[in-house]
């Protein structure tokens, strides 16, 4: 005979525990979801690629030196033009946090090379203006230097100091480089290479913004 | 045997024990549910302040990438009996900002534009309640445009005992820094913990360089 009783409590009981059990689940793979949000909504901002706007800019209208783009630093998958970072030093028992920059010749300044006019730093002025932290040339294709960063928070550079311990790829670049594509489809524009630029923030909370952009000489 | 349809329904007692459950599962999702407006409200905020930094950066970059800036003269403030207005020019190369002839001399005329940030402040124990805003003015004709910051409320201050408007500049830096245009203007809302920057740094000179007789800065 057809049971005509409809759910019991225990029944319902239990169908309420695993619909809770499948929201439970949803909520936990979402929720990391809004702390990667809220990490590149700080790290991805206009600033930074405004800032890779002009670095190119200078790189390729100003021509500076072709060696620009050799990679050799991370292993033969970018060349750091630039990094500033802190070293600690130890002077009469006093340990105190100096801050030290790597600079390749391509952007020291245009002293050997005639397009820059009375020796003009062009592009170490702008570094100084805007606070750059780090200035990066990868190929356009990063499928390698992805691989770099995420193994390495540590930099080699042709400038390296014998004790510098760096920290360029720290945490906030290692997550934005993470989220960035390949781009293995080449560039519509036949751009071969890319500019990485971190800005440094000096507000009320000191932080770190990326921005990326593509260069073709 | 046939058995007996049971046609009771549930009992008081399962529809109670029903009442707590739905009851105890309110209650402890009420803390989560207002957390959540909070940090909706608080995102909604940052939201719009970061649409008001992003648009000025992109209109003001945007005459500087496509005007070529040439120079920028140093920035200037007057104060009257409630507010600070702090004025730039940008001079470009280019004369299509409005249409009349650049011409290549020291006032750059038909070819700048003057930006403005005026910031209201205290005066006497009184926190002006007018929304601080950002003009941008156009050579030539000399349209303004005024860019007032949004309105996302406004709250009580205990000091002036009035209304004051939820976000405002606190502060404002025309300049230069080694041949480098800074304009920063710091946005400030009680309730987020950071100041929020319209940032905007361009080299001056840059096509002074490629063109011998451009005018460096005034």
């Amino acid at each position: 005979m057809k049971n005509e009783k409809g759910f019991v409590l225990i029944e319902t009981l239990i169908a309420a525990v695993a619909v809770m059990g499948i929201f439970s689940l949803l909520y936990a793979n979402y929720y990391p979801l809004i702390g990667e949000y809220e990490k590149r909504e700080v790290y991805d901002d206009i600033d930074a690629k405004y800032a890779a706007h002009w670095t190119r800019k200078i790189l390729v209208e100003k021509k500076v030196n072709n060696n620009a783009f050799s990679m050799n630093s991370c292993g033969g998958n970018c060349h750091i033009l630039y990094a500033a970072y802190y070293q600690d030093v130890t002077s009469g028992g006093q340990v105190t946090r100096e801050k030290r920059a790597i600079v390749e010749n391509e952007v020291k300044d245009g002293s050997s090379s005639s397009v820059f006019g009375n020796n003009s730093p062009y592009m170490q002025n702008y570094i100084t203006a805007n606070n750059i932290r780090a200035i990066i040339i990868t190929p356009y294709n990063i499928t390698n230097f992805k691989q770099y960063v995420k193994s390495h928070n540590t930099i080699s550079t042709a400038t390296q100091q014998t004790n510098m311990n760096t920290h360029i790829f720290n945490r906030g670049f290692r997550d934005y480089i993470d989220y960035l594509p390949k781009y293995k489809t080449a560039s519509v524009n036949g751009a071969q290479w890319r500019v990485f630029v971190i800005v440094n923030h000096n507000t009320s909370k000191e932080y770190d913004s990326y921005g990326t952009i593509e260069v073709k000489i | 045997m046939i058995k007996k349809l049971n046609n009771k329904g549930l009992t008081s007692i399962e529809v109670l024990i029903s009442f707590i459950i739905v009851t105890a599962i309110t209650i402890s999702l009420f803390d989560t549910v207002t957390s959540y407006k909070t940090k909706q409200q608080i995102e909604s905020y940052k939201s719009t302040i970061t649409g008001y930094k992003n648009s000025i950066t992109k209109l003001i970059y945007d005459d500087i990438i496509k005007y070529k800036l040439a120079a920028v003269s140093k920035s200037t403030s007057t104060t009257d009996s409630e507010k600070t207005t702090y004025k730039m020019t940008l001079y470009f190369e280019k004369n299509t900002l409005d249409g009349s002839s650049c011409t290549a001399n020291y006032n750059r005329s038909g070819c700048y534009r003057n930006l403005m940030a005026v910031k209201y402040f205290k005066s006497s124990g009184t926190l002006n309640s007018k929304v601080d805003h950002i003009i941008y003015q156009q050579s030539g004709s000399l349209t303004k445009t005024t860019y007032p910051l949004p309105d996302i409320g406004s709250g009580f201050d205990e000091d002036s005992e009035q209304e004051v408007k939820d976000i405002r500049f606190s502060s404002v830096s025309f300049g230069s820094i080694i041949d480098n245009a800074v304009i920063d203007i710091s946005i400030f809302h009680h309730e987020l913990s950071t100041y929020y920057h319209i940032r905007i740094v361009a080299p001056t000179n840059y096509y002074s360089l490629t063109s011998p007789d451009m005018p460096i800065k005034p």
